[in-house]
């Protein structure tokens, strides 16, 4: 991260850019709480929260809003930070995809009344928005809030009938769709802990078959923290990571959203939510000490 | 007897670009460096001339297997691009919509990627980046890999940019068929000389055809329209192809119609071996071209006909000069399906 770190604080989403909130608030997750780049980069952070409580892409993007979960994950565990995290809750919890009433002769078969997330404003729910405002919400401390007991039930009505997720529609015009690795690894992330297993065994295996064979570091990483978050063994898969996130052939540096969540995987190969959780009960141990 | 390109000092499918490229550096100096900070640039008129009578060029090419550089260099020789390339930044904008095999009717073939890529460099192009913004899919390795298109990159030494991550610039929307005011679009295609629409032929089953100015929905920033691109299809989808089109105002537009998709597209549908590369200078007629080889009237096509009207550009048949083979030897016809409200408006 070091050369995506910028001297006035926050971080770049490649080498030579401007400061960028989405790949802040992914560094941020990736750095000790006591690391002295975190409190300058979530200052900047917080600087481009909007009045409503959102967190755009661009302070003059305002309706690309989709980095607010991940930015709400960087702001908790730093009681500093609380007002700013609970104005991002808020408009998370007050906010929602484009929802309207299922009908007979609509060409999707999902529920389209379920309220999740969005990418940005207008947009109907999609999968992996709804996955990780599920993630940094339940992180927030209101996992047994209704928006998220609805969520659920929009992930399990778009799960594919043979495993997996794609970005939000599982069949159109009558034709099942096809799953992809970020959304199904997003769903199963935000799904531990609220269904059954066995209710994602195909998911979880389809995951693991492509995780196998997978050279993509993003999708890769997301895997681990998928089937770890669920039990799987993933050392096989951890093993793989560093090479892939090193400069890539074609397409040179990575992002930084990509390198940050190729960290978590390393780190906290038992999930998202279980890194999530720990860098907030280590900072309430620091702060009791 | 053999068309004799007229010999012109500014192309029409140069001149927007130029201006485009004005417009974005003189924004660049005024922003002083920050490489994500978008820029709302001053609303500008289309002004582009469009051919009258624009040449559209159709060659045979029955396999993957084929030199395919071939066909691609005798139509860029047809169409009176070849002398303006050297020296030239190209990019090359494919149709990569989801991971799966390169053998598969859904992404413009990795072959007809490298032979494109070799043929504007064999044409001294300076340099040739091919760069997608995938529709579903945020992780760009994901699409690559899968697709087959990553080996051939590597291969050939060709860099390639995610666009829905890239760095991007704002412009006032000059069409406005859509209600969208402005368009955001990555600054890597503003700056270039040559943007060249790779698109797949294929039917769709919400635009009813995707071919090389529906393919531009690509270019958009999923950081700023989303991963679907769900902003633009409730703006209107065949508004935005046409807002989208006079924004960027691509070069050149080939289409991979070596194996095309009929019936359920973009992703669903059934191969069709169609065994056609599809070139030329002006979007709306090599996609009327398109429409006619496919056996689809292309002024049902709701953005085809709005952009005629709007000078964009010629869909009629007898506007169109079609160069190599000719649509009644070459034409292949693709199914439509009733059951999908945007064919069925096709079939009428």
């Amino acid at each position: 991260m070091r050369d995506r770190h910028l001297p006035q604080g926050g971080f770049a989403p490649f080498p030579g850019q401007a400061f960028c909130p989405a790949s802040t608030a992914w560094a941020i997750l990736t750095l000790p709480q006591d690391h002295g780049w975190v409190t300058q980069a979530r200052t900047a952070l917080r600087r481009c929260i909007l009045a409503d409580g959102r967190l755009p892409i661009l302070p003059d993007h305002p309706q690309a809003y989709w980095p607010t979960p991940v930015g709400l994950m960087a702001l908790l565990g730093d009681a500093s930070c609380a007002t700013d995290a609970n104005r991002l809750a808020s408009f998370l919890l007050n906010v929602s995809g484009a929802h309207w009433p299922k009908t007979t002769d609509a060409p999707t078969d999902h529920d389209t009344n379920l309220r999740g997330w969005t990418w940005t404003e207008g947009a109907h729910s999609w999968a992996e928005p709804t996955a990780t405002a599920m993630l940094a919400l339940s992180a927030a401390g209101l996992r047994d809030h209704p928006r998220l007991r609805q969520a659920r039930e929009l992930l399990m009505d778009r799960q594919m009938p043979h495993g997996g997720w794609n970005y939000g529609n599982v069949r159109v015009f009558g034709t099942l769709l096809k799953p992809d690795m970020t959304n199904t690894s997003a769903a199963l992330c935000a799904l531990a802990g609220r269904a059954a297993q066995g209710t994602l065994a195909r998911s979880l295996d389809t995951l693991a078959a492509s995780a196998a064979e997978t050279r993509a570091p993003l999708s890769l990483a997301w895997a681990v923290l998928a089937l770890g978050s669920w039990g799987r063994d993933t050392s096989d898969l951890r093993d793989r990571l560093p090479e892939l996130l090193s400069e890539h052939p074609v397409t040179g540096a990575l992002d930084t959203g990509t390198l940050a969540l190729g960290s978590i995987a390393l780190a906290s190969p038992d999930g998202l939510a279980a890194h999530l959780a720990r860098r907030a009960a280590r900072h309430d141990g620091q702060k009791a000490a | 007897m053999a068309h004799k390109p007229a010999i012109d000092t500014k192309p029409p499918w140069l001149g927007r670009r130029e201006f485009l490229r004005g417009l974005a550096a003189a924004a660049a100096t005024l922003a002083a460096g920050p490489l994500l900070r978008p820029l709302m640039l001053p609303t500008e008129v289309w002004a582009a001339p469009a051919s009258a009578s624009p040449l559209v060029h159709v060659a045979r090419a029955g396999s993957y297997d084929l030199d395919l550089r071939q066909p691609i260099l005798a139509a860029l020789e047809e169409l009176g691009v070849a002398r303006h390339l050297r020296g030239k930044n190209v990019v090359l904008k494919p149709n990569l919509v989801e991971p799966h095999a390169g053998d598969a009717p859904i992404n413009t073939h990795p072959e007809v990627v490298r032979a494109a890529a070799r043929a504007f460099l064999a044409l001294g192009a300076g340099s040739v980046v091919v760069a997608e913004g995938a529709g579903h899919i945020r992780d760009p390795h994901d699409v690559l890999e899968a697709s087959g298109l990553g080996d051939v990159l590597r291969q050939e030494r060709l860099r390639f940019v995610d666009l829905n991550t890239a760095p991007f610039a704002t412009l006032a929307n000059p069409t406005r068929l859509s209600g969208l005011k402005n368009i955001t679009l990555p600054r890597l295609l503003l700056e270039a000389d040559l943007v060249v629409s790779l698109a797949k032929m294929k039917t769709h089953h919400w635009a009813g055809v995707t071919l090389s100015m529906k393919n531009l929905f690509g270019t958009l920033p999923g950081s700023v329209y989303g991963w679907p691109k769900n902003a633009l299809h409730m703006a209107g989808i065949h508004a935005c192809c046409v807002d989208i089109t006079a924004t960027l105002a691509p070069n050149l537009a080939i289409v991979d119609g070596i194996v095309g998709m009929e019936g359920d597209g973009p992703i669903m549908g059934q191969p069709v071996k169609a065994g056609l590369l599809v070139m030329g200078t002006n979007l709306p007629a090599v996609d009327a071209t398109c429409c006619r080889l496919m056996g689809i009237t292309p002024e049902r096509v709701e953005h085809l006909r709005l952009a005629a009207e709007l000078g964009l550009g010629a869909i009629a048949k007898d506007a169109i000069r079609v160069r190599g083979e000719s649509l009644e030897t070459a034409a292949v016809r693709f199914a439509l399906r009733p059951d999908i409200p945007a064919q069925a408006l096709l079939l009428k």
